[in-house]
């Protein structure tokens, strides 16, 4: 184990799909703010949220919005939930979306375990910034995702940004904030809202 | 339970059933538009407004989304996009007459769904384009304007105080369709636009039938200062 993580910080924990995954391996959880900017030609101004967000491996995690609107997504032993702020109450949310969410949602947990390249609907590029790039394998997908930029940080294991790019002009970017690693995390978390 | 049941299917057999209802003391249409009751109601100018919506569909299914609505009064047009709270845009389309749909993800991407949003955001958000207005009272006194459509549709806009109102929808059968309930909070902050609620309540009632639930997250002026307005329209 030693003589990895010496390998890695000699070559760059980003430099490889290898060294993104040995070192996925060395994080047990992830607790993040983020801000998130929804961006479109039509929009007079950006759409800005904030809020928090939780991960524990293998795949639970807890996406959590606190302003402008308050809600809950979490995944939890493969179930996906969302609770939204209605009238000062969390209720829980059967929309429609919430299909398309849990692909998001399984995609995200892949890559906080390190495999990026391991998406049959994707093919990623591994790029110097550090970034990487996914791009749809299918023209149906292409149509709805037209590419997602991870930008990665220095720090091992933290990636930095995500923007998901719908279209040139419609893109949402999430910038994570105060990233820790390997905090203690109940699974009560990931399953009980409040 | 099972009587609940029946008491809701009875009750929204009522509503359904319910007819276009006479008005008293009525007033001709000379007149009719400077009446409060036909004014104050819709957004004047350029608008963007974010709306959550919380739907509540056939089968007892509700969910929760976000709503883009660009809007101009002045052109009668508007830009509506449909999201998952965390931004993913599951609809787009715009109207100016007819109904273009920009970008949709099942089970969104259905044509009707795309024009039953817009009859439903220019019903919210239009004064109609009516053939002919009078105004009068209802049984209960509320006050009502009252738009008749070129098409036989009528739609009534129910004065209930000054933070309540009600559009109502009526088939060229004069059969109930459409109730919208807007509210606007009692004391607005200063410089809050009066012709936009805080709360939105949609009910379409013919079958399948759904209910709309829509908070004002945000409000936001665009275009040049003279063509926005504040006010009534």
């Amino acid at each position: 184990m030693a003589v990895i993580a010496l390998a890695l910080a000699c070559l760059g924990w980003s430099d490889s799909w290898q060294g993104l995954k040995e070192t996925a391996k060395t994080v047990n959880t992830v607790k993040a703010e983020f801000v998130q900017e929804k961006h479109m030609k039509i929009l007079a101004r950006p759409l800005v949220s904030r809020g928090a967000f939780l991960f524990k491996a293998p795949d639970s995690l807890r996406w959590e919005y606190k302003e402008p609107v308050e809600s809950v997504l979490v995944m939890h032993n493969g179930q996906i939930r969302r609770f939204v702020n209605k009238d000062g109450q969390l209720v829980e949310d059967a929309a429609a979306g919430l299909q398309s969410m849990q692909v998001v949602v399984q995609q995200i947990t892949q890559w906080l375990n390190g495999r990026f390249d391991e998406n049959p609907s994707f093919s990623a590029t591994l790029e110097t910034g550090p970034k990487i790039i996914m791009a749809p394998r299918e023209k149906a997908l292409a149509r709805l995702i037209g590419r997602i930029e991870i930008e990665l940080s220095e720090q091992p294991a933290v990636i930095e940004s995500v923007t998901i790019f719908e279209s040139e002009d419609s893109f949402t970017r999430l910038v994570f904030q105060n990233v820790t690693l390997n905090t203690r995390l109940d699974d009560a978390t990931f399953s009980v809202i409040k | 339970m099972k009587r609940l049941v029946l008491l809701l299917l009875m009750g929204g057999l009522v509503l359904s059933c319910a007819g276009l209802p006479t008005l008293q003391q009525t007033t001709g249409p000379a007149g009719a538009e400077e009446n409060p009751a036909c004014q104050a109601l819709y957004p004047r100018g350029k608008w963007q407004l974010l709306h959550t919506i919380e739907a509540e569909l056939p089968g007892n299914r509700k969910g929760f989304l976000m709503g883009l609505t660009r809007l101009s009064s002045q052109e009668r047009s508007a830009r509506c996009v449909i999201m998952t709270l965390e931004g993913f845009v599951l609809f787009d389309a715009r109207y100016d007459g007819e109904v273009k749909i920009e970008r949709a993800v099942a089970p969104f991407d259905n044509p009707a769904f795309a024009q039953g949003v817009m009859a439903d955001i220019c019903l919210i958000f239009f004064k109609p384009m009516a053939d002919e207005t009078t105004t009068g009272k209802l049984a209960d006194g509320a006050t009502v304007c009252r738009h008749r459509l070129l098409d036989g549709h009528v739609i009534d806009i129910v004065q209930r105080g000054d933070t309540l109102w009600e559009t109502r929808l009526y088939g060229s059968n004069h059969r109930l369709m459409r109730i919208v309930k807007g509210t606007r909070k009692e004391n607005p902050p200063p410089g809050a636009p009066w012709g936009i609620a805080d709360k939105i309540e949609l009910t379409a009632l013919e079958r399948p039938g759904y209910k709309l639930a829509l908070d004002l997250v945000e409000a936001i002026p665009i275009g040049p200062e003279d063509s926005r307005g504040q006010g009534v329209e």
